[in-house]
């Protein structure tokens, strides 16, 4: 029986089952995190990386986790970061400047598309001309139905701003669509 | 979120991108079979090997206080040192000390013992002594040095000489080079 966010914080700072409720939390939220990661940063094995790390941030932080937030939006929040300190690292490395959306496609990581319809490709290729933050924000919105308070927990935006980003997500993603 | 909040939503969704709304939400992207089974393990495993919390945070503290403890034990280290090396040359002066009395105790006995025997000699043993043919005896039992035996044998050697000779033999044999073959 998979173990409430309240039971798993609770017995992580009690340290009485601390693993096994730490096994609990990584099994319930491995999926999430890791479509939400990939969809920033494309790449499995990059993926992979930044989710195991995600966790292990998780769980150096949960003896001191607050409860004035959800465990849900906080485990976002580290993964967020986490995705977006991995992309501009890379950025870095390669010499690909911060302001170039199209990273992923520089990178040579785009053979994910082969498969996907005509329109689905160009969807995709649309995505990955959003900055990070705001490729973060169109997938929780859009792919995850998340509401506008939580995603502002997780990227610390007020919801105005929010609302204006998604906005401005939909219009370049509709007009790349139109386009091309 | 509230069936109400939706449906603005998807109508201003519809309104700015029409192409996009009337997509299908397909997940293109996929990920390797199996992998979400074994990530738990994967995770854990990482976890053990991380380097513990604040780790770095206090390693210099912990550095600088182990070699100021290193620096205290060496002092006594160097005291200890000294100490030993001072016990071992005691210890060989001590040797020598007694070594070297052991060796002037023993040559005093020899020459006390050598004392003791002439004085406890009586006159007829010392006669007897006297003889030369014993002399060489004399000279196995008292040792008195190199020099002083060397005197003694060549004494000996010259008493060994038969001097029972004539004048004339004694004019005949200096006249001649014999002599020089006489060995002391």
């Amino acid at each position: 029986m998979q173990l409430s966010d309240d039971e798993i914080v609770a017995q992580v700072k009690s340290g009485q089952n601390t693993n096994k409720a730490f096994r609990s939390l990584i099994e319930k939220y491995q999926e999430r995190l890791y479509w939400h990661i990939r969809r920033i940063i494309i790449d499995h094995d990059d993926t992979d990386d930044v989710l195991q790390n995600v966790f292990v941030k998780t769980w150096k932080g949960l003896p001191n986790f607050r409860e004035d937030s959800n465990l849900y939006t906080w485990l976002y929040r580290i993964a967020t970061n986490e995705s977006i300190t991995f992309i501009n690292k890379k950025k870095k490395e390669n010499n690909i400047s911060i302001d170039d959306e199209s990273y992923q496609l520089h990178a040579g990581k785009a053979d994910y598309l082969m498969d996907c319809e005509e329109i689905q490709e160009k969807l995709e290729k649309a995505l990955l001309t959003l900055p990070e933050k705001q490729r973060a924000v169109f997938h929780m919105k859009y792919y995850e139905d998340m509401k506008y308070t939580q995603i502002s927990e997780v990227v610390g935006t007020s919801v105005g701003a929010l609302k204006a980003s998604y906005h401005i997500a939909v219009k370049k993603i509709e007009n790349y669509l139109i386009e091309n | 979120m509230n069936k109400k909040n939706e449906n603005i939503e998807k109508e201003e969704l519809m309104k700015i991108a029409p192409t996009l709304f009337g997509m299908k939400k397909v997940n293109n992207l996929k990920a390797p079979k199996g992998y979400f089974s074994n990530l738990a393990d994967i995770v854990k495993v990482r976890i053990d090997n991380e380097v513990p919390n604040g780790y770095f945070e206090n390693l210099a503290d912990k550095v600088l206080a182990k070699i100021e403890e290193e620096e205290t034990k060496v002092i006594p280290i160097q005291k200890r040192n000294i100490t030993r090396i001072i016990s071992v040359a005691a210890s060989i002066a001590v040797i020598f000390t007694i070594g070297f009395l052991l060796n002037q105790n023993n040559r005093k006995e020899v020459v006390a013992s050598n004392g003791n025997y002439l004085e406890n000699l009586t006159s007829s043993e010392l006669d007897e002594a006297m003889d030369y043919n014993e002399m060489d005896e004399l000279i196995c039992y008292v040792d008195f040095g190199e020099e002083f035996n060397e005197e003694l044998h060549i004494e000996n050697s010259i008493n060994d000489i038969d001097l029972d000779f004539t004048s004339d033999e004694i004019d005949e044999y200096l006249s001649s080079d014999y002599y020089l073959d006489i060995e002391f």
